[in-house]
């Protein structure tokens, strides 16, 4: 029964509008069973018409006999009956509502409305400029980018370039010539329409593609961009039986013209020390090189990496097999075990070509939600710290800082660029550019854009053509903003930028960094 | 699903009797017209549990068996109630004695009327998790 409020003296607070749903229920339910009879009676005596009523309700009140008396695991059906439902019903619609009706412009995650409009906009190739404000809270807590008293000129800016491999004297060192990277999206998590448009995508407009841990890179391949190929703990494609490396499936891949660099994947920001149980079909089988007919599962870490030598010996392993620049891909975690990471490459004289750095708010198709919400540095956390460690190790001029985790924008990547970063990766952000409506239905192979299906019907709304063309604008648009606000901060080149080009709130750890710039940046 | 073999042989029998009783309805066979007649409901009541028979019955047949299987109950719960309470329920003919039991064309529509539920009630249950928004509460 409804509690009712009750004052210090016993007597009872009544609002005006206030209904007792247990009456309204209880009426309802006499209802149903009273309105059969009478239907029952109509068809008997008016016409025989009536019964199809009649054997609805019958079906009603059985059903509500069933829900009240008989179940016990929904408590609300138990106690009220058939109504119940319609709370069930308004609740499995409510996230549409919400995301149709309801929820305002920035309140959405991970992207809010403003942030995927943005996104639509530029790959669109519409106007992206807003009217009479912005949107977003102007708080203490919101991190911004320093601009200049002095602009940087159109003519007077440098083009990007960032050369990985080239402290190993790497004859296969690889320039990137432009600041955005596709992150590491499989075929798998996505279908083959959505990996071959990304990557036509890619190679239009110039931009490095990650394979993701999918195994051979079949979709990735057949478009002609310049790739990453990632090794992920389960080493799809480039594995055993038992899931270690198999070096002569590596040499393989690392042989195709396209396939540029190798990024090993320690871990990722959606689930940092977990792994996972994968999707698999025959064909997914079949490139991941795993058998089809029992689960596949990503082991938490590489079986060849149990510590920090281990480790460091086996990123020496993949660059010695692939002959191609290795970087390895983490979400910070422990700071003490990077440092001890770091000094056994000093050790060993191993260093990785590049370092991705992904923050805990990265996306995934499937993670536990406790890994996805609670686990790991965030990227803005994280990346001050790598940056400052591989500089007190004396080893930031030979690797390269990749960096990953919402970075949709212009304005997060260069954020991210000024925390350290020297290219910025993204993958949901080229996900939104082909189309993705943030329906959050990736792990459930319905996706109803044909993105993370594999479901023919749905990818069939997916046109490779049409979406390339999507992915072009969209770096594009992106290209145009970094040269836009790295004329603002005054800089003329990408690496010029630095800590005083950006202002954290004093909230974190990483202000206490911000505050502290590098013994070689001087003050301009 | 515990008897996956059971529940499909259900759904076959269902269905491929529903469809003979909906293509019965549609040709207007004589025992169809006389019954509907009975319940003041020829010839549209006929045509409308035809297509209601020949939705059931295809449903049966199909993903849908969950939904195909409550429709065809209902259907045979409205014959119920229309041999209950308006066409009686004789087994046998009137021109035969009972010690002869053969059965009469009602009495044979009865039996699988009988069995169609039997079945349909059995794939209905069996498959309860498969209807939409009730299903998860079943």
């Amino acid at each position: 029964m409804r509690v009712p409020a009750v004052f210090g003296n016993g007597r009872v607070m009544k609002t005006a509008l206030a209904i007792d749903l247990e009456k309204v229920a209880r009426a309802a339910n006499v209802g149903l069973v009273v309105l059969c009879g009478l239907v029952a009676l109509a068809g008997h005596y008016v016409s025989f018409y009536f019964h199809f009523l009649t054997v609805a309700l019958i079906f009603g009140v059985l059903l509500n006999f069933y829900w009240r008396h008989v179940q016990k695991r929904h408590a609300l059906l138990a106690n009220f009956g058939w109504i119940a439902q319609f709370r069930y019903l308004v609740e499995s619609v409510g996230p549409e509502l919400r995301q149709y009706l309801f929820a305002s412009d920035t309140e959405e995650r991970p992207f809010s409305r403003v942030e995927r409009a943005e996104v639509y906009r530029k790959a669109k190739g519409i106007d992206a400029s807003e009217a009479f404000g912005s949107l977003r809270d102007f708080s203490h807590a919101d991190i911004k980018v320093r601009h200049s008293f002095y602009p940087a000129d159109e003519a007077e800016m440098k083009p990007f370039e960032v050369v990985v491999g080239a402290s190993r004297g790497l004859a296969s060192a690889y320039t990137i010539r432009r600041p955005v990277m596709i992150s590491a999206m499989s075929y798998g998590s996505l279908g083959e329409n959505a990996v071959r448009a990304l990557a036509r995508g890619a190679k239009r407009a110039g931009i490095v593609m990650n394979t993701g841990e999918g195994g051979f890179p079949k979709y990735h391949l057949m478009e002609g961009c310049d790739l990453i190929f990632q090794l992920g703990t389960a080493k799809f494609g480039a594995r055993d039986a038992e899931g270690r490396l198999d070096e002569a499936r590596l040499a393989d891949i690392a042989a195709h013209d396209a396939v540029k660099m190798i990024e090993i994947k320690l871990s990722q920001g959606a689930k940092p020390g977990k792994g996972g149980l994968e999707k698999i079909t025959p064909k997914i089988a079949e490139l991941r090189t795993v058998p089809m007919g029992q689960d596949v599962v990503s082991p938490a870490h590489h079986l060849e990496c149990t510590d920090a030598a281990s480790t460091v010996a086996f990123i020496q392993r993949i660059q010695r097999v692939s002959g191609l620049p290795t970087g390895i891909k983490f979400c910070l975690g422990r700071t003490d075990e990077l440092r001890a990471l770091l000094r056994e490459m000093k050790q060993q004289d191993v260093v990785p070509d590049f370092i991705t750095v992904d923050g805990a708010e990265g996306g995934t198709g499937a993670a536990p939600k406790s890994f996805m919400d609670y686990v790991g540095l965030p990227l803005f956390e994280a990346l001050p710290f790598v940056d400052d460690m591989l500089r007190e190790e004396g080893l930031r001029d030979r690797v390269v800082i990749f960096a990953a985790g919402k970075l949709i924008s212009p304005g997060k990547q260069m954020q991210a660029l000024s925390l350290g970063a020297d290219v910025v990766y993204t993958a949901r952000g080229f996900m939104l550019a082909i189309g993705c409506i943030q329906a959050l239905e990736c792990n459930r192979n319905t996706c109803p854009v044909g993105i993370t299906t594999h479901h023919p019907h749905l990818q069939k709304g997916l046109d490779i053509e049409a979406k390339a063309g999507r992915v072009v604008n969209y770096v594009e648009a992106l290209c145009r903003g970094h040269r836009e606000l790295l004329s603002a901060t005054g800089r003329t080149a990408t690496r010029d930028l630095n800590r005083q080009n950006i202002y954290l709130p004093v909230l974190s750890g990483t202000a206490a960094l911000a505050a502290r710039p590098h013994p070689e940046e001087t003050v301009q | 699903m515990k008897r996956p073999w059971l529940t499909f042989m259900a759904q076959g029998i269902a269905g491929l009797i529903v469809l003979c009783a909906a293509v019965l309805k549609f040709q207007g066979a004589s025992m169809s017209v006389e019954a509907f007649a009975a319940l003041g409901m020829e010839p549209t009541g006929r045509y409308i549990v035809g297509c209601l028979e020949l939705l059931a019955g295809l449903m049966l047949w199909s993903p849908f068996a969950a939904l195909g299987a409550v429709l065809t109950t209902g259907v045979m719960c409205g014959a119920v109630i229309a041999h209950a309470t308006r066409l009686g329920i004789s087994m046998v003919s009137d021109s035969t004695s009972v010690a002869q039991t053969s059965l009469s064309p009602n009495g044979l529509a009865l039996a699988s009327l009988t069995l169609v539920l039997v079945c349909a009630i059995y794939v209905a249950i069996s498959r309860r998790k498969e209807l939409p928004f009730i299903g998860d509460t079943l």
